[in-house]
């Protein structure tokens, strides 16, 4: 099986804290792969190690056949992963166009193809287009995780990590996230999300995987009969 | 009781062996020391003196300041000014030198305060650099700079000092001082400025003031190096300001850091490796910055935790060879012993909180309380305000509207170690804890509660002693209760995390606290750990005390909870039971997020 | 009266330049780089040295960047970036030791610990200006002075590399994940202040000698204009620098020499009781 990401025997946290133990699994090119589980399970964590951002205390990640273990962020952005973090991470003192521009750095393009990366984030979020000039702390919070996906896209990652995407939005501007995500799911992009919105998070995943309290607890397809059930089930059911 | 006695003779042999040093040294001089190696002596005397200033401030209380030179040139001055122009006695001279110290010392930690690190280096770097414009403005007392000279030589109670004579004098103060720090600093006052070195967070979570803290230590830290100008005037008979300069700073902060800042002595070992190396010689005195300057390179880069102390950063990461190993902690103990503090038994009241950063509301009109004998859980998905919530009770953040109470009192507009004080204790998620001992962690909740004045400390007087013995009393009772007591003498930050976990719990009752906030305790542990740590919780509770606890981990809620907040983008949506709240449909949507149609309404 | 405004007007520009220096470094690794004083005061006494060796002006300059880059990285590397990671002010006791490794080999080299600095190898009288006397070297430092802070200000705001380092100095994390390379801005940015600093040493030291005990004055000098600007912003170096060497001086001619350090203290101090962040500081957002 030729996975784009594969994660083997992965252990994560913040010095002896370990909140994520021994996950292993592997996201298939085309498809879109949703982490779930209750706060605490070690989602974020996991996902910020996948990007780099935090030290593996044990096991590696394989991206595309090449080792990412010891490769810095701003390199695995280069190698084709995208992530956007939770909580609408954008560079809140500077402009929508400036937060923009910033998701094409470090990729060498001609000015006309920088030019059209940008024509095609203002085509996905007119109303980005509309705001170009202001400072993005002085969006809503639906635009700003619009802006942070669409830093994210101009880079046209092979891998689009989303956390929570929807978290603390609107119920019209999900929708509108939604279908956003959906589309670019179509495009045939590859997608690990990080989702507590199992309504939500079923109708677009492919494979479903559930963390609990750090470890990886199943793994299976949407398409399985009960799998939501089995996704709620963990909310509130006694552990080990 | 066996080490009790042990630790009292072992601390009488250490105070006589002090003397007996003291005795021998300072009767050196007298008995064929050559003169030269003597003035060594004085030399390495003030230095110390000097550097166990910035040891104070820097080395316990964790803060960068230059302002060394500039108390020394102080107390130089004023003993020149006094012994010229009124009356020339060493101890009226060392008198009003250290009054001058105290308070210079005191200004000089001010623009800190508020403002940090940085602005507290620049500032007292500067003061240093006003030295020579102060003294060229009061010229008429200070020579200006040409400097000072014909100062006489010191009398001591009306007898004249010979040079000898002097010098066995400088030796027994700087003893004393030394003596007096070493009291002060293996103290409960010396173990409050090690918490607020190592988060003043925590600190205020104890109830110690950090300000008030770190005001005294610097204050304190003025006095030796005043003492230090005092008998440096004497010596020669003549100050200039170019002693008082930015290098001395420096050289300063170097023989800190190579004696040990944190060790008592260290000072001493620093100072004196200084005087009798780069400071002495003139060839090496070429290469003295280059090798003063790459020293603090590499200390800086190869400690921990900045220049956190050698020794300390070996104790964490070899510990000790007993470290306890998850599960082995027996709480089996009775958890009546956690009966012996016994603290008002009132309810946390919270009323129409709300709480916004930059426009964003976190906290929407939070009304809900915890009542005494209560264990209450607070749940709910990320970004819904739980942290906040727990951090506004604490006090780190003022609500922008409502009303916080513990009991009768209105806490909203207290301060978080004023809060602390009043009863509320809290545990953090990572736990903090200073190197320490474990039984000294403990205690660290009750320097607040059993407060020893500073006199009585650095002199340890009876009252000291005796208050000292029941606080330790209490520590060791509480780590009976939690079963840590075999452990009572370990450093507390090699333990591994679960027990951490439990030291920060029994910390938190030692204070006897009303209201007990619990940040995500069971994160990160095993079954067995989680375990333990909620029968001690339900120990507290049978105690009548308020307990809040934030937990993602819902089988420890079901089985500790009596009611459970759900907190969802900043609102309550329901408290009931954990029975009711995992069964309740909204729950389980805010959780889950809304099912959304394609047409845009939700379900 | 003109005169002095004029002679603290490049006194300020001194300011300014230390701390548009220490903000180029503190943009990109938010450490102060307390050796930057350091950089124009070895700076000077190559330029001297230049000098006497009869080296052609553009040569003096060309040797005084490459030197500059080469000893502020090499600073980076060994005294800045180990310590970046712990969050601490540790950068602070190492930048010191930075600066007292400079003044010592500039003591081991030299012969004397303060010289002269020949405005461009010549001897260029006093001019008329505005009505007060000034050295022609002095315009020219202010000239400067401004230039260099309104580019450094308009790269940040106008450049792809500027965006990049502003994003860099307001979210680290979410900087290196959209690709900005940390490592090579970082240092990047330090041999820029190096560049500076020892490169802008021929203009500044006509007006303040070259004296190594200088060094710690400049960088503490150009803390409190950094800090009453507001730390980050280079407007704000400009505006602080030409108002606290302008004060300066005006104190020292009309009251007195002596209180002329002790103004400046009180100028930081006000500001920083009043208004924490300088002048033209960021906020700093509180996150829960």
């Amino acid at each position: 099986m030729n996975d784009l990401l594969e994660v083997s025997e992965v252990s994560a946290g913040y010095g002896d804290l370990i909140v994520v133990k021994d996950v292993s699994f592997g996201v298939q090119r085309g498809e879109t792969t949703v982490l779930f589980g209750p706060n605490g399970a070690g989602k974020t964590t996991l996902l910020r190690a996948i990007a780099g951002l935090g030290p593996l205390a044990s096991g590696a990640v394989t991206f595309d056949g090449k080792d990412l273990t010891t490769l810095p962020p701003y390199q695995r952005r280069a190698a084709g992963l995208a992530m956007v973090q939770e909580n609408k991470r954008v560079f809140k003192r500077l402009t929508v166009e400036q937060n923009v521009d910033l998701g094409l750095h470090g990729i060498r393009l001609s000015g006309k193809e920088r030019t059209a990366r940008r024509a095609e984030a203002y085509d996905r979020f007119p109303i980005l287009a509309e705001k170009r000039t202001q400072a993005a702390g002085y969006l809503s919070g639906g635009q700003q995780q619009m802006l942070a996906i669409a830093q994210a896209m101009v880079s046209h990652p092979t891998l689009l990590m989303l956390d929570e995407p929807f978290s603390g939005l609107a119920p019209s501007i999900v929708n509108e996230v939604m279908d956003t995500v959906r589309a670019i799911a179509a495009e045939g992009r590859t997608l690990l999300i990080v989702e507590q919105a199992i309504e939500l998070a079923l109708r677009i995943a492919d494979q479903v995987l559930v963390l609990d309290l750090g470890r990886l607890v199943h793994v299976g397809r949407s398409s399985d009969p009960g799998i939501r059930e089995t996704v709620e089930a963990t909310y509130f059911q006694a552990k080990l | 009781m066996l080490r009790d006695i042990t630790a009292r003779l072992t601390e009488g042999y250490r105070l006589g062996f002090w003397l007996l040093a003291t005795v021998v040294v300072a009767a050196a001089p007298h008995v064929g020391l050559n003169p030269s190696v003597t003035r060594q002596l004085v030399l390495i005397a003030f230095l110390s003196l000097v550097v166990s200033g910035l040891n104070l401030s820097f080395g316990y209380a964790g803060e960068l300041s230059f302002a060394q030179p500039a108390i020394y040139a102080v107390g130089a001055y004023v003993t020149a000014a006094v012994s010229m122009h009124w009356v020339n006695d060493l101890l009226v001279s060392l008198v009003i030198s250290m009054l001058g110290g105290l308070l210079l010392g005191f200004i000089s930690g001010i623009p800190g305060l508020r403002l940090g690190g940085w602005v507290l280096a620049i500032s007292s770097l500067y003061l240093v650099l006003l030295v020579p414009d102060a003294v060229n403005a009061l010229k008429r007392w200070t020579g200006g700079f040409q400097g000072i000279g014909g100062i006489p030589q010191p009398e001591l109670f009306g007898a004249l000092l010979s040079p000898t004579a002097f010098a066995s004098v400088v030796v027994i103060i700087t003893s004393a001082w030394f003596l007096v720090l070493r009291n002060l600093v293996k103290s409960p006052f010396g173990h409050s400025l090690a918490v607020l070195r190592e988060s003043p967070v925590l600190a205020s979570s104890l109830g110690i003031s950090v300000y008030s803290t770190k005001l005294r230590a610097y204050a304190l830290s003025g006095l030796p190096a005043a003492m230090a100008g005092t008998l440096f005037a004497y010596l020669d008979g003549f100050v200039a300001p170019d002693t008082f300069s930015v290098s001395l700073a420096i050289v300063i902060l170097a023989a800190s850091i190579l004696g040990g800042s944190r060790s008592v002595l260290g000072a001493f070992v620093g100072a004196a490796l200084l005087q009798l190396g780069p400071m002495r010689s003139t060839a090496f005195g070429e290469y003295a910055f280059i090798a003063y300057g790459l020293f603090l390179i590499v200390a800086g880069v190869a400690l921990r935790r900045g220049l956190a102390g050698l020794r300390e950063d070996l104790v964490a990461r070899w510990g000790s060879q007993r470290r306890p190993e998850p599960g082995a902690v027996d709480t089996s103990a009775s958890p009546a012993e956690l009966g012996l503090l016994e603290a008002p038994q009132v309810p946390l009241t919270i009323e129409g909180v709300s709480k916004s950063f930059g426009g964003n509301a976190v906290l929407r009109d939070v009304s809900c309380s915890v009542e005494p004998g209560e264990v209450v859980a607070l749940i709910g998905p990320n970004g819904s305000g739980k942290t906040t919530l727990l951090n506004v009770i604490s006090g780190y953040y003022k609500v922008d509207e409502g009303k916080i109470s513990i009991g009768a009192t209105d806490m909203t507009s207290m301060s978080t170690h004023q809060r602390a004080r009043r009863g509320i204790a809290r545990t953090f998620q990572t736990p903090t804890v200073p190197p320490l001992t474990v039984e000294e962690v403990v205690t660290t909740a009750r320097l607040q509660t059993d407060r020893h004045s500073l006199l009585a400390t650095a002199l340890r007087l009876p009252s000291y002693r005796q208050a000292l013995a029941e606080t330790r009393r209490v520590a060791r009772s509480l780590l009976d209760a939690v079963g840590l007591r075999p452990f009572a003498n370990e450093p507390a930050q090699a333990l591994p995390l679960g027990t951490r976990r439990m030291l920060e719990l029994s910390r938190s009752l030692a204070g006897a606290p009303s209201v007990v906030l619990l940040d995500e305790i069971a994160s990160g542990l095993d079954g067995e750990e989680i375990e333990e740590l909620s029968r001690i919780v339900r120990a507290i509770r049978a105690q009548g005390v308020s307990v809040l606890l934030v937990e993602h981990n819902f089988s420890l809620v079901r089985e500790l909870a009596d009611r459970v907040i759900v907190l969802s983008r900043g609102e309550i949506v329901v408290i009931d039971t954990p029975e009711a709240v995992a069964e309740h449909p909204e729950v389980l949507r805010h959780y889950l997020g809304a099912p959304v149609l394609e047409n845009g309404e939700s379900q | 009266m003109i005169t002095t405004i004029l002679s603290g007007l490049a006194l300020g520009s001194v300011y300014t330049l230390v701390a548009v220096g220490f903000n180029l470094t503190w943009l990109t690794t938010k450490a102060v780089n307390f050796a930057q004083g350091g950089f124009m005061v070895a700076g000077m006494f190559l330029t001297v040295y230049c000098y006497h060796q009869g080296i052609p002006v553009a040569l003096t300059f060309l040797l005084l960047a490459l030197v500059g880059s080469l000893v502020a990285v090499v600073e980076y590397l060994v005294a800045v970036r180990p310590v970046m990671i712990r969050g601490e002010h540790s950068e602070l006791v190492t930048t010191v030791g930075a600066l007292t490794v400079i003044e010592g080999v500039i003591l081991l080299l030299v012969t004397e610990e303060a010289e002269r600095v020949p405005f461009f190898a010549t001897d260029t009288p006093v001019v008329s200006f505005l009505g007060g006397r000034v050295a022609p070297s002095d315009l020219v430092l202010i000239v400067l002075a401004i230039v260099i802070a309104l580019s450094v200000h308009l790269w940040t705001t106008r450049t792809r590399t500027g965006l990049a380092a502003m994003a860099l100095a307001e979210d680290r994390e979410a900087a290196t994940l959209v690709g900005v390379n940390t490592r090579w801005f970082s240092l990047l940015s330090f041999a820029a202040s190096g560049v500076l600093g020892f490169a802008i040493a021929p203009i500044v030291g006509p007006k303040t000698f070259a004296i190594v005990t200088l060094a710690a004055v400049l960088s503490i000098k150009g803390f409190v204009v950094l800090a009453v600007g507001g730390v980050g912003s280079n407007l704000g170096a400009l505006i602080g620098g030409i108002g606290v060497g302008t004060i300066e001086l005006l104190v020292a001619r009309f009251l007195s020499a002596d209180l002329q350090n002790l103004s400046v203290f009180v100028v930081f101090i006000t500001v920083m009781l009043l208004r924490p962040r300088g002048l033209f500081g960021q906020q700093s957002e509180r996150y829960v």
